[in-house]
């Protein structure tokens, strides 16, 4: 077997974080390359889902990434390597959200629907998508931020307070909150979503 | 449980987020209560919805690539630094970009005007300008008769001759040139040409004095001076 191959992955499994992380810190770009593919895809959709911007989506991921770097040091162990990420991730999508109020700004994502690197789908299911992101990017930011990573992410409720720095009680409130809004968003649109679907794959899922 | 609380469980019911007793409840509840069963099914394809209508975005292909560019550059730049600390730099790195600018610019005054400050003072020229290779000329003839009527000339001598017991031989240079004086345009200025005097005190040590418009300057030895001297 091939060196990297057992770095990806054991008898016991897969390489935990903790221990890539661990031998990036004696240097090991290979572990932060495992390290990088194993989280870019989800915190650029959280990032996209964040800013509606792909550009500027995929600037903070490369920052966030390299900031894991220059700091692997200040790595904690006893922590989550996910939440430490995240962490990072959402501080930096925070300031550019400041940034933004300061600057007056209007993406050009939004207009041009620049779907460049997107994953091939069906007509059915790219409006089904649209309707779902206008929804999720109308929600207030504290409410879609703990949406995204509780049932996008699939992060557990302590993961999501601890990567936002926030009670408990208050992650679990907010993600219900935004699951209301969400439904409420979407219900005009549910019945058009129902005769469509009829037909598609969709359907027997939603059915 | 009642209706309103039944709904606001829905969500959690259908993400398998309630416990047993919990869920047994809500089951309980929509069996019984028809308009909370509508309800359901509402939350039930938003579920759905959100689990499965999301499409997944990749970055760009080169994302990795990139990445890693920026690490090697970083890991670079921090070697140098490592090589070559700046005192300099270490001290203001601190800074922000404005105030660094403002430090360079009030640097650059000082130091333009330090150097124009220095630039007008008279330099006196180095000892060491005499020709050691010089051969033993004795011509000591070269004071001028105005020149040794000079009352200035005449003090000096006065006051060499009583700090050393040896005789005092003197020279004169015509057109002595002061070492190192340039004007702003960096020409040399016509009043920089001086004469002088050069008296040779044997063994009384070299130094410059300045007297007026002339430049004294007590030779190391008589070996050492001669009319061929040239500044």
């Amino acid at each position: 077997m091939a060196p990297d191959h057992q770095l990806e992955s054991t008898q016991n499994g897969p390489v935990s974080d903790k221990e890539l992380i661990e031998k990036v810190k004696c240097g090991d770009t290979f572990a932060f390359n495992i390290l990088v593919d194993r989280y870019k895809i989800r915190l650029f959709n959280l990032v996209y889902r964040m800013l509606q911007n792909r550009e500027e989506a995929e600037d903070i991921l490369q920052e966030t990434f390299l900031r894991v770097y220059k700091e692997r040091e200040s790595y904690d162990p006893t922590y989550s390597f996910s939440t430490w990420i995240y962490t990072i991730t959402l501080n930096l999508c925070r300031n550019e959200l400041k940034r933004r109020k300061k600057f007056k700004f209007f993406s050009l994502d939004l207009i041009k629907n620049n779907r460049e690197y997107a994953t091939p789908q069906t007509k059915n299911n790219d409006c089904i998508s649209s309707a779902l992101e206008k929804a999720i990017h109308s929600l207030p930011v504290k409410y879609r931020t703990a949406f995204l990573l509780r049932d996008v992410d699939q992060l557990s409720y302590e993961e999501v307070s601890k990567s936002m720095g926030i009670p408990l009680g208050t992650v679990k409130s907010r993600v219900n909150r935004a699951r209301l809004l969400l439904r409420d968003k979407l219900e005009p649109k549910m019945k058009e979503y129902y005769e469509l679907s009829k037909s598609s794959p969709l359907s027997i899922q939603l059915l | 449980m009642n209706c309103r609380k039944a709904r606001l469980f829905l969500f959690s019911y259908f993400k398998n987020e309630l416990s047993e007793k919990e869920e047994a409840e809500i089951k309980l509840h929509l069996e019984g209560c028809p308009d909370c069963a509508r309800e359901s099914i509402k939350v039930e394809r938003t579920c759905l919805l959100i689990k499965d209508g999301l499409e997944t975005l990749t970055p760009s292909p080169d994302f990795n690539q990139k990445l890693f560019f920026k690490i090697q550059k970083l890991s670079l730049e921090k070697t140098k630094e490592v090589k070559s600390p700046s005192n300099f730099s270490l001290l203001t790195s601190h800074f922000p970009l404005r105030i660094r600018w403002a430090l360079a610019g009030s640097l650059a005054v000082i130091i333009l005007a330090s150097v124009l400050l220095f630039t007008h003072k008279p330099t006196p020229i180095k000892p060491e300008a005499i020709s050691k290779e010089s051969k033993k000329t004795e011509s000591f003839e070269l004071v001028n008769k105005e020149d040794k009527e000079d009352s200035l000339y005449q003090e000096m001598l006065k006051r060499l001759g009583k700090r050393s017991r040896f005789r005092t031989k003197t020279f004169v240079l015509d057109n002595f040139r002061r070492v190192g004086t340039r004007g702003i345009d960096g020409m040399e200025k016509p009043e920089d040409m001086y004469k002088s005097f050069i008296i040779e005190t044997a063994g009384y040590g070299a130094e410059v004095r300045r007297a007026g418009n002339y430049y004294v300057l007590p030779a190391v030895s008589i070996q050492q001076t001669s009319e061929k001297v040239n500044y």
